[in-house]
């Protein structure tokens, strides 16, 4: 495995190295190209990617930030490298064009206006089935706020938005909640006024003692993501959940699953010898607390189709939305997984 | 000394706590061992690769995972999510502060706290099933001294599944 990922790696890390270089040689020059906000707010720290024609060749993604504005070299349009601009901020929403207008503010500089677009709420519908835990609450409230934390510092666009609900076993909800993901497809498919807790436009993320299996074999997981059985926006998390748990399955239900073969977990993404993401990343298999959310990952949340964001039929339509491709290291058309 | 003597030696080492008796697993191995005991889905393989991994050195890995199925996580990885959970509550309450979100009245001792018991109670219904899985005598012997030493409903429970093989499948795929 870890060869020809290595090999991948450092293909695909060599030309990025390139252009950061002649872009750091070039900045004694003339840093001609700028973006500026109407709208930033000073914790938002933008950071923008720009992929295009820049310094004289078809451009690895640059990321680069500042506030009120960011400088990114000297970035025109030509007919052999779209550009894309993105825009990622910690209190707006993600922001993407494919065609940005540059305007001469003198001097030989270009400006790019942007009123970047509000965040994003994103709706979780929380169900706590109750189990004999003194903590539970607590552990519960938490893990909220670490995800909602989470997602505003790495810029994602996205405001955790959670409402939760307590129920005993006995429940109808509780009934309809079942026990895993199999339980998911009826609660998705029976309409029942009052009693069945699935929100058909928000995520769900129901919290149950044990998750089953369907064949009735207790897991020991500490969550469970059902878009294997295509219910996208539906989630498990049992006893055993930690403080990252309900973050990182948001993060698969926000289209986090490249490399397809690791189900989306990064641990086993080799960089030329070296870890391509730190065990705190958002998608590290075994993630305790979440200290690492890339660009990378961010800009797939928004702008990958699989992401549920994409697919929910109330979601804000979307400037842009692309078919990332399954290669975490590769950048068109989506930006590596790796960009930070 | 035979195999027999050789796990009863390394089960009571790792019955009083004493130094992992795991020179004879690679660090290659006792990093599969680990992702199995901290994975939050599972869905990689993890407990396939103990299963094999317990196959070439049943006794080691026996004797591993029964130092976490009775103790616990080993101190210094207990070290680390500690200190892993101190600076994500530091991290975290400070970004709120400062971007006007509301924390919950969670002190950071007992939020370090109340996570740790949860990574520990993991820990242990991890090393319990992944004994089930093993499924030999050895393996049986072992959760039989969990069951009977842990005062923990939910271990005990854990334990009782895993001596019934009611072992967790990983969810059949679709493409996405």
């Amino acid at each position: 495995m870890s060869t020809r990922r290595t090999l991948r790696a450092s293909r695909a890390r060599l030309p990025l190295l390139l252009v950061l270089a002649s872009a750091v040689g070039a900045s004694g020059d003339s840093l001609a190209a700028r973006v500026a906000f109407y709208n930033v707010h000073p914790w938002d720290g933008p950071t923008v990617v720009y992929r295009g024609w820049r310094d004289g060749a078809c451009a690895d993604p640059l990321v680069a930030s500042g506030s009120p504005t960011v400088s990114i070299g000297d970035a025109q349009t030509r007919g052999e490298c779209p550009p894309e601009l993105d825009v990622f901020t910690r209190f707006h929403g993600a922001f993407a064009t494919t065609s940005p207008v540059w305007e001469p503010v003198g001097g030989g500089a270009t400006e790019y206006r942007i009123a970047l677009p509000p965040i994003n709420r994103l709706h979780v519908s929380v169900w706590v089935v109750r189990w004999s835990d003194p903590t539970l609450e607590s552990r519960v409230q938490w893990a909220v706020f670490h995800a909602l934390a989470a997602y505003l510092r790495f810029r994602t666009g996205q405001w955790i938005d959670v409402k939760v609900n307590y129920v005993n076993s006995g429940s109808p909800q509780a009934g309809y909640i079942g026990t895993g993901c199999h339980d998911a497809l009826r609660a998705r498919t029976t309409w029942a006024p009052g009693d069945n807790p699935y929100v058909e436009n928000a995520l769900n993320v129901f919290v149950v003692q044990t998750i089953l299996d369907p064949d009735g074999s207790a897991t020991t997981w500490m969550g469970l993501t059902c878009s294997y059985i295509d219910a996208a926006n539906v989630a498990y998390l049992s006893s055993t959940f930690n403080n990252a748990t309900l973050a990182h399955e948001i993060g698969h239900m926000l289209g986090m699953m490249a490399p397809e073969d690791e189900w989306g977990h990064t641990n086993w993404l080799d960089c030329g010898g070296v870890s391509c993401f730190s065990t705190e990343n958002l998608m590290y298999s075994d993630v305790v607390a979440v200290n690492e959310l890339t660009l990378g990952q961010a800009y797939r949340m928004n702008f990958d189709a699989r992401s549920w964001l994409n697919r929910a039929a109330v979601a804000p339509a979307r400037q842009l939305i692309r078919a990332c491709q399954s290669d975490w290291l590769w950048n068109w058309p989506c930006p590596p997984l790796t960009l930070n | 000394m035979r195999t027999r003597d050789r796990l009863v030696v390394l089960l009571l080492a790792a019955v009083v706590g004493a130094a992992a008796p795991t020179d004879d697993l690679t660090v290659s191995e006792r990093s599969w061992i680990r992702h199995w005991l901290e994975c939050q889905e599972c869905v990689n393989h993890e407990l396939d690769s103990v299963r094999a991994i317990a196959r070439r050195k049943p006794v080691e890995t026996i004797a591993y995972l029964a130092g976490f199925a009775l103790n616990g996580p080993p101190p210094d990885r207990r070290l680390e999510v500690t200190q892993q959970l101190r600076s994500a509550y530091v991290r975290d309450t400070a970004f709120a502060h400062a971007g006007g979100i509301d924390v919950p009245a969670i002190d950071d001792t007992l939020q370090v706290a109340t996570s740790l018991i949860v990574f520990d109670r993991t820990y242990r219904f991890r090393a319990a099933t992944a004994l089930g899985w093993i499924g030999t005598p050895a393996a049986d012997s072992v959760l039989d001294a969990v069951w009977r030493g842990s005062h923990d409903e939910q271990v005990r429970a854990v334990v009782r599944s895993a001596r019934d093989r009611r072992t967790p499948q990983a969810p059949r795929r679709r493409p996405p």
